[in-house]
């Protein structure tokens, strides 16, 4: 959040089968992969791009959900509830989507550069009292695996914590002056 | 038709953002814009960097101030209800198409496949001469002229890039199933109805079952094959997109994923030609026909050419005759003789007027412009308007 812009991509152009991208393995940062042909450089300067794989080759079988554990300068912790779809009335399960596409990524190792800016967001979410700010934010994923047919179902969640970020007060300052 | 529905689609896919903007497109949320605005890195030609960027369509590209993010979608929403209801169809199609992928391009993290499909489906618009028919622009152009314009005759190129572009998703998402286990052993439904976070709607717990995820997978992978290559066949084509439709209402009620079936069904309609949908809308109007109203013009009067052709247009479900009156001024009566005003009877049975309830004088207004005085030489014109006939193709 300092202004720089660090060589971290946006993860939409995953969706392009990697046979059709020329993938640079050796510096994997998202702006070292090069487009090499014509027509690839069309269908994303028009945005006609497009890949389609729902539900395919397999579906998930990975039930998984966010939460936060967010550090103030006292000491003191609290945890944030990421959006769940599921702990939501069915009326706001329709508009609140995008919450469980966007952690779908945001969870994801293979889109770290989303991990410091959703750290920042809860943050700031979390950011009450100016003299107690938040100083660090963990990135919790809570996961299950749907069992084969047959076979018994686990019920309690796994826990990790996959991204700690540390948070600067002047960052979330001037996150909080911009008007939304 | 297609355009109609679609644009609808579109301005509703971007209306339900507003409620979280500030998560999605603003420098408070999830995705400020230095992160948006990260792309490839150079077009790389005969294996050499050129150092050239890979630009794309994006003005909202790093553009952080709120004031500016905010108007631009605005804009991008009544572009969409325009291109939807028809008003200039050209240009705002074309804005509609710009805004949607720049949306896209700000803030690709949240783009779900439905999305894809919106931003796809914006470009044809702008590409297609959609407004040609079921427009706005049509019903000014038909006010405009003189006489009663002939269906309008247009490039089918448009209409057909849509089919096959729809064809090619669901056949190349079955082209990637068969190359997963879960698919090819008949389970794979049996997972993502187990997923927590899609749980939608309650349904009966035997859905669950091993046996139902047999069938619901079996059944999954025909329609989608089937919607990739049977639906080109004619005689196949109507049951190719009823069990499509069927396919996406189970996805719809059961997982939570707002406006894909939307979208992907409203797509369907690019599968019918223009003069099969009129003819399905006059079909329909046949079986309203208890509904049907005779409208009568004042005596001494008869309607223009282009009121004639005005009043076919908003009427596709032909449930409105216009014949000579012997007082002296409109009437309207049901086929089974209740009266009943002339404004209500055109805003009850012709769908497109329903903007005019927000200003029904105008409809009055109109009424009165429509007439010319009844020639003496002329006894006998022709009053009754007639289901149009279309030997070409039209846009639907």
């Amino acid at each position: 959040m300092s202004g720089k812009v660090k060589p971290f991509g946006s993860d939409y152009l995953r969706y392009i089968p990697n046979k059709y991208l020329k993938l640079n393995d050796s510096a994997p940062a998202w702006d070292q992969e090069y487009i090499e042909s014509p027509i690839q450089c069309y269908l994303f300067t028009t945005g006609f791009w497009q890949y389609w794989d729902m539900f395919a080759p397999n579906p998930s079988n990975i039930d998984f959900w966010g939460d936060a554990i967010v550090h103030y300068k006292d000491g003191s912790q609290k945890v944030y509830q990421y959006p769940r779809i599921y702990l939501m009335p069915i009326y706001e399960k329709f508009f609140k989507e995008r919450y469980r596409k966007f952690y779908e990524r945001a969870n994801d190792s293979i889109y770290p550069y989303l991990f410091k800016p959703f750290a920042m967001r809860v943050a700031l979410l979390n950011y009450t009292n100016h003299s107690n700010p938040p100083v660090r934010v963990d990135l919790r994923r809570h996961w299950l695996k749907v069992a084969d047919p047959g076979e018994p179902q686990e019920k309690a969640y796994s826990a990790y914590i996959y991204y700690i970020g540390f948070i600067h007060k002047a960052d979330l300052d001037a996150m909080a002056a911009v008007k939304g | 038709m297609f355009r109609i529905v679609f644009g609808a689609v579109i301005a509703i896919n971007w209306l339900m953002l507003a409620v979280d903007w500030d998560a999605w497109f603003s420098e408070r949320g999830y995705v400020p814009a230095w992160l948006g605005s990260i792309w490839f890195g150079d077009y790389t030609m005969l294996g050499l960097h050129t150092g050239i960027k890979v630009p794309r369509i994006d003005l909202l590209h790093g553009m952080t101030d709120p004031r500016y993010t905010i108007s631009f979608y605005a804009a991008v929403v009544i572009c969409c209800i325009l291109t939807s209801v028809g008003l200039g169809t050209r240009f705002f199609a074309l804005l509609a198409a710009i805004g949607t992928v720049s949306l896209q391009h700000r803030d690709g993290a949240i783009l779900h496949g439905g999305d894809t499909l919106v931003r796809l489906m914006a470009l044809y618009l702008a590409i297609t001469p959609c407004g040609a028919a079921c427009s706005l622009d049509r019903l000014i152009t038909q006010w405009r002229a003189k006489t009663i314009l002939p269906p309008a005759i247009v490039s089918i190129w448009g209409q057909r890039l849509i089919q096959y572009n729809l064809a090619l998703i669901y056949f190349t998402t079955i082209w990637l199933k068969w190359d997963g286990n879960k698919w090819r052993h008949l389970t794979a439904t049996y997972y993502p109805e187990r997923l927590a976070e899609f749980y939608r709607f309650p349904y009966p717990e035997f859905l669950r079952s091993l046996w139902v995820a047999h069938i619901s997978t079996f059944g999954t992978m025909v329609v989608e094959f089937s919607m990739g290559t049977l639906v080109f066949y004619k005689p196949a084509r109507k049951w190719v997109l009823i069990s499509g439709i069927l396919l996406h209402g189970y996805i719809e009620y059961t997982m939570n994923i707002p406006m894909f079936s939307y979208a992907m069904i409203s797509v369907y309609i690019a599968f019918y030609e223009g003069n099969e949908i009129s003819g399905f809308f006059e079909r329909l109007g046949m079986h309203l026909r208890k509904w049907h109203v005779v409208l009568r013009y004042p005596a001494g009067m008869r309607l223009q050419p282009r009121a004639v052709g005005f009043f076919q247009a908003i009427d596709p479900l032909r449930m409105v005759s216009y014949l000579p009156g012997e007082s002296p001024g409109w009437s309207a009566e049901t086929i089974g003789g209740r009266k009943l005003s002339p404004v209500q009877a055109i805003l009850t049975r012709c769908p497109s007027t329903l903007f005019f309830c927000l200003w029904p004088k105008f409809l009055s207004n109109l009424f009165n412009s429509t007439l010319e005085p009844l020639p003496a030489a002329n006894p006998e014109p022709t009053l009754k308007t007639q289901p149009t006939a279309a030997p070409g193709r039209r846009k639907g």
